[in-house]
């Protein structure tokens, strides 16, 4: 629950605080709040645009499929050139998520440039598990 | 019940990073052990997505263990938070791990140790398992492994285990996205919700009982529990299904 008061004091701040700091902490706390303000952003202009085009529509959750189709990042693609909503909202959850995995990146480069061996090889693993989540997610 | 886990799990990244971008800047999120134990709970929570994804187990089950896990958090919630400050072994594990840190206390800095740094692994990925199958964040587990098996003061153990959740709920999310688990109907007017509710209870949490919050809190928790525990038993879930 505590993460919900600090997530809305980070939206609160993000709108009042405009003191630029150049450490790369900040860097990766701005990485983080702006990855969720994008994402929320996508999301709320997706899903207007969706009521706007379908109105009448009746979303209803016993229609989805049992097997959906697999995601497909060019078909994701082919949908933002086509202006379709729901290609907006996909890659506002792809912003989300890919905001924690640029935090690891981030923090295998602080490693790497202190020179801590360990911590460098630490991360490194971390990146190759979610690598592996990758590869079973596309090949099955 | 796979599109609302893989939104869940959507949902979750996003409370987790604006939370993590705050604690970030106050200097008492341990990096390290948040790393360290991230490889348990990133492979946790792949066995668990897996478990959902591809060994297809009951949905019935995912509903009960579901009620179970939070009945444990009901639990937890209602009971105070033990405060651990463990001294600094020299040579141990921990130290080798270069785990044990410190964090700023009236204005001075406070040295503490990790223990079982081994046995928090494993709990860890337990933690990571259930948030995989789940999509819950799994904070109260991760907080339970760092209390009670690492014994980390508390204000460590809640940020490090925040910044933990977004990179867990990552790894197994990836499933759930490139399975097409993530719907734009599902996930869209979830994370808005969220995110507005989130802003409307900060104002709010400033005039109210935090105490009284916690107890209202963990019965409305422990009765979605039963419900769930419930409906699972008399097999509603799968029912639906059909």
């Amino acid at each position: 629950m505590d993460t919900w008061v600090i997530l809305a004091q980070n939206i609160n701040r993000m709108a009042t605080n405009k003191v630029p700091k150049r450490d790369l902490e900040t860097l990766v706390g701005n990485t983080l709040r702006y990855g969720v303000w994008i994402s929320f952003i996508l999301s709320a202009i997706g899903l207007i645009w969706l009521l706007a085009l379908h109105p009448e529509s009746d979303f209803a959750p016993e229609a989805l499929p049992l097997e959906p189709e697999k995601f497909s990042f060019g078909a994701m693609l082919k949908g933002l050139s086509a202006f379709k909503p729901s290609a907006v909202v996909m890659l506002g959850s792809l912003v989300l998520l890919l905001t924690p995995l640029l935090r690891v990146i981030f923090a295998l480069f602080g490693y790497w440039k202190s020179g801590n061996k360990l911590y460098t090889w630490i991360t490194l693993a971390v990146l190759v598990i979610i690598w592996i989540s990758v590869l079973i997610g596309v090949t099955h | 019940m796979k599109y609302a886990v893989a939104a869940s799990l959507i949902s979750v990244i996003g409370t987790s990073s604006g939370a993590a971008a705050a604690y970030l800047k106050e200097g008492i999120t341990n990096m390290k052990i948040g790393m360290f134990l991230q490889i348990a709970t990133t492979i946790g929570a792949i066995l668990g997505a897996v478990m959902v994804i591809l060994v297809d187990i009951p949905v019935d089950l995912i509903g009960i263990t579901f009620g179970l896990v939070l009945l444990v958090t009901a639990v937890l919630t209602a009971q105070k938070k033990p405060d651990h400050l463990e001294p600094v072994v020299p040579g141990s594990v921990a130290e080798r791990l270069q785990l044990n840190g410190t964090f700023p206390s009236n204005g001075k800095l406070v040295g503490y140790g990790a223990k079982s740094p081994f046995l928090g692994s494993i709990v860890m990925a337990v933690a990571g398992f259930l948030s995989g199958l789940l999509g819950v964040g799994g904070g109260v587990f991760k907080v339970l492994a760092m209390d009670n098996i690492m014994r980390l003061p508390f204000k460590v153990s809640t940020t490090t285990s925040n910044f933990m959740i977004g990179v867990t709920a990552l790894a197994s999310s990836i499933i759930y996205f490139a399975g097409g688990y993530v719907v734009p109907e599902v996930v869209a007017p979830i994370l808005i919700g969220i995110i507005l509710g989130a802003m409307l209870g900060s104002k709010v949490l400033v005039k109210i009982n935090v105490g009284l919050l916690k107890r209202i809190f963990a019965v409305i928790v422990a009765i979605i529990a039963v419900y769930m525990i419930y409906n699972g038993y008399v097999g509603n879930f799968s029912a639906k299904h059909k």
